[in-house]
């Protein structure tokens, strides 16, 4: 399957400087990127300095908004001239968003979508935040506070012009998101192997990269209370849970935030011990009410077997989670044991 | 689980239940009852959840503060998700739902 990068990010926050030095280098030769520009005439395509065929724009509305068909359209007959023999071959597709998108609904659309299905995988999604006007940007547009949320890589861009120490930029990211290892460039230079393969957790990569993939201070909620930003409603929350989960609970657990915190669960992911696998832990990925098919690992990337979960969330409480995972495990245990003693008794 | 677990976390799931719903109501504890009472409604909603010996235990949504009447008129719930499923269009019919889907 062909993996699939959301680039995302503020108007002016260096998207496409940064995609502009991302096909150039020779690792990411072979790749195919979508552009989705507001407006009648895109204007992306020629700063990108580049008229190759794999390169291929959405002007007719923002793919959050209007044309989430328009993509699905798009990267089918990209695959299709691919299969045709039509453009160059490529192993990789990049879409950039416009400024003003809300990733979350384009991750729905991508994974939810039957015809893509089998074909593309959602690799992941980088996001730039510029040093300059990051902060007050996420002071003002919740766009660019979801943009960063949902991010697995933040990339923090002109860090050459301005000290995004200085507006709290870095702490406040990795409050909102802290997952997303944040990456300070300058002129969008950076090596492409620190941005991709990032996202969708691989079950074939090394070990320790499941603890990156969850890389969360699990001890608390992370969210600085300030009413006037924001990011005041998004929030990271993780926990972890020492006992096996039942594969009934879990299934019951994701089917209730589905449909109880649907729009408002941004991203989950998770590490989870079953009752019924205790030695193959299995990975959870989720946007919105679209969870990934379980994956899972050949053993335990360490010694405590204990399920981590992950939620970026919009207005939320972070307890509730936990709460609900107590319950509904506890409630499928007492049925499980009332089920052994009934047949044990016949 | 013991009824004293039930009550403590059904108290706790229902509290942040109404977070996720964004509903406003005033949540307590009558007997063996969760009480809501939606701001501006005048029926309170009444949970339960209904154990007896050598039965599987259910969940009662209801607008019965009898326990008993409840239980007899109530549809019962077998689970957790029925329980706030009804719980969540008895307090707001006219929300719109989700169902996990399982993406690519």
């Amino acid at each position: 399957m062909t993996p699939v990068t959301v680039l995302t990010g503020f108007l002016g926050s260096g998207k496409t400087t940064l995609l502009s030095k991302l096909i150039r280098h020779p690792d990411m030769a072979r790749t195919a990127v979508v552009i989705n520009e507001f407006g009648d005439v895109g204007l992306d395509h020629i700063l990108l300095e580049s008229s190759d065929e794999n390169i291929v724009e959405l002007n007719s509305g923002c793919l959050c908004c209007t044309i989430r068909g328009d993509l699905v359209v798009t990267l089918e007959d990209l695959l299709a001239r691919r299969q045709r023999g039509d453009i160059m071959n490529f192993d990789r597709i990049i879409i950039e968003t416009t400024g003003l998108a809300d990733p979350v609904p384009i991750l729905h659309a991508l994974m939810t979508d039957k015809a893509l299905a089998g074909a593309i995988r959602l690799e992941g999604v980088v996001t730039t935040v510029d040093a300059v006007n990051g902060a007050a940007t996420l002071d003002r547009h919740d766009e660019s506070v979801r943009q960063a949320a949902v991010a697995d890589r933040v990339v923090l861009t002109k860090t050459d012009l301005a000290d995004p120490e200085a507006s709290n930029l870095p702490e406040r990211l990795h409050a909102l998101n802290p997952a997303a290892p944040v990456l300070p460039v300058t002129q969008g230079e950076i090596d492409p192997a620190q941005l991709f393969d990032a996202g969708l957790y691989d079950p074939s990569a090394k070990s320790d990269a499941v603890q990156d993939w969850l890389k969360v201070d699990f001890t608390h909620d992370h969210h600085h209370h300030d009413p006037n930003r924001h990011d005041d409603s998004i929030r990271a929350h993780a926990f972890t849970w020492t006992q096996p989960v039942h594969a009934v609970a879990l299934t019951l657990f994701l089917e209730i935030l589905a449909e109880h915190c649907g729009p408002d669960l941004l991203r989950l992911k998770g590490i989870v011990n079953l009752v019924e696998s205790p030695d193959s832990p299995a990975i959870i990925h989720g946007v919105q009410n679209v969870i990934h098919p379980l994956l899972w690992l050949d053993a335990w990337p360490d010694d405590t077997h204990d399920s981590k979960f992950v939620f970026i969330t919009k207005d939320l409480p972070g307890s509730w989670f936990e709460t609900l995972l107590e319950a509904v495990n506890a409630e499928v245990a007492e049925t499980i044991a009332r089920r052994d003693n009934t047949s044990n008794l016949a | 689980m013991t009824d004293d677990f039930w009550n403590a976390r059904l108290h706790v799931l229902l509290d942040g239940a109404l977070q996720v719903w964004r509903i406003d109501a005033e949540l307590t504890r009558d007997g063996d009852a969760c009480v809501l009472r939606p701001t501006g409604a005048s029926a309170p909603v009444f949970v339960r959840r209904v154990t007896h010996d050598g039965d599987a235990a259910y969940w009662t949504v209801s607008s019965e503060s009898d326990s008993a009447l409840a239980a007899l008129l109530a549809q019962p719930y077998a689970g957790v998700q029925g329980m706030l499923r009804a719980v969540r269009d008895a307090l707001d019919p006219t929300a719109n739902t989700q169902r996990l889907v399982v993406g690519g």
